[in-house]
């Protein structure tokens, strides 16, 4: 039996939130912020490294993570895998938004199969992290831990399984994209491919 | 099925008392944008005379670091510039993104193509060369991004 998803009051307290946010711009950082400042967050660490923002995650407890755009060592995709592979780590399972300007569905299918809660198409607009946020925690989906991947359930509507795995299921769809000339994805198209369709 | 853990305490945390209801949070994150608005449009003109002083540098093969600059920055500039409603200049750096993203994955360089997009991101710097034309411009780079095939992943 599924159990029902929280229920939010009309008015949202974000004071008493970790949030963290890495973005390897300063420009987008401050503009991050000030979006989240705006919903009055107070604690709010921001990084432009990965390898910084590790260290704090390896320290503090968060409970929200924004991750644009990384350019050191660790991309933003292998910070996020990271982040849900280490057991150790008592924020493992944290929402995680990854927030992208390029959203061709190849970088999509990344984000999702990296493990990452949620993609938002930027512009970073304040309606549509708000609801993002309200999204996230109403999110009954299950942490999946297992070898090929760990992160929210992605086993959601009829895309199959990862690009490179046979599926298990008889109507398991390859996610192989090939050489077609392909339009980026909007935000809805995104939130239909990141949403999960029931939790049944 | 529980509800897992890290909704829990999300939830837990901000039903909290003394929040704010959306139309006051928008509203307050977005006067704190225009706050910044003056500051963000010159330094995203500094982005843009970035992203034109590496078009000047690449050459055929490119440097493989000045092309994960460029397509960093251009990438900057799609997120910077929709914040403001600078759709056209927006939709030319998304451009510039899926064209450096594509010519990455088939290893291959064109630089021509690659100019043209620069060339049009400062012409839409500023006021921009009007909403007919950006449409034109928009119009031709996306002709120009057909001939390029998207790479297998």
């Amino acid at each position: 039996m599924t159990s029902p998803a929280p229920v939010l009051d009309q008015r949202l307290y974000f004071g008493s939130l970790s949030v963290l946010a890495l973005e390897s711009s300063l420009l987008e950082l401050d503009l991050l912020a000030q979006v989240l400042t705006g919903f009055k967050i107070r604690s709010l660490a921001r990084f432009t490294q990965a390898e910084a923002a590790w260290a704090h995650l390896e320290h503090e407890p968060v409970d929200l993570l924004f991750v644009g755009s990384s350019t050191g060592e660790m991309d933003e995709f292998e910070f996020i895998r990271k982040l849900r592979r280490a057991k150790d780590l008592a924020t493992r399972t944290v929402p995680a938004i990854l927030l992208t300007g390029h959203t061709q569905r190849a970088n999509v299918l990344r984000a999702r199969d990296c493990g990452a809660s949620f993609v938002v198409a930027k512009p970073i607009l304040p309606r549509v992290l708000y609801s993002r946020i309200v999204w996230l925690a109403k999110d009954r989906r299950d942490f999946i831990d297992v070898e090929s991947y760990c992160g929210p359930n992605r086993r959601f509507q009829n895309l199959g399984p990862p690009a490179g795995m046979e599926g298990r299921r008889s109507d398991d769809l390859s996610l192989s994209i090939g050489t077609a000339v392909e339009d980026n994805m909007s935000q809805d198209e995104i939130d239909a491919l990141m949403n999960p369709k029931s939790h049944a | 099925m529980m509800i897992p853990q890290h909704t829990r305490r999300l939830a837990a945390k901000i039903n909290q008392p003394g929040g704010i209801t959306e139309e006051e949070a928008v509203e307050a994150a977005t006067a704190n944008l225009e706050n910044v608005r003056e500051r963000t449009e010159h330094q995203l003109d500094m982005t843009l005379q970035q992203i034109r002083a590496i078009g000047h540098g690449l050459q055929s093969p490119p440097d493989p670091a000045a092309v994960r600059e460029l397509y960093s920055l251009s990438n900057s500039v799609v997120g910077i510039a929709g914040v403001y409603g600078m759709s056209g200049l927006s939709a030319v750096a998304y451009s510039l993104c899926d064209l450096v993203d594509r010519l990455r994955t088939v290893k291959t360089w064109n630089a021509a193509s690659v100019q043209i997009h620069i060339d049009s991101l400062l012409l839409m710097q500023g006021d921009g060369p009007g909403r007919e034309h950006e449409m034109q411009i928009q119009q031709a780079l996306r002709k120009l991004l057909d001939r390029v095939p998207v790479g297998a992943v």
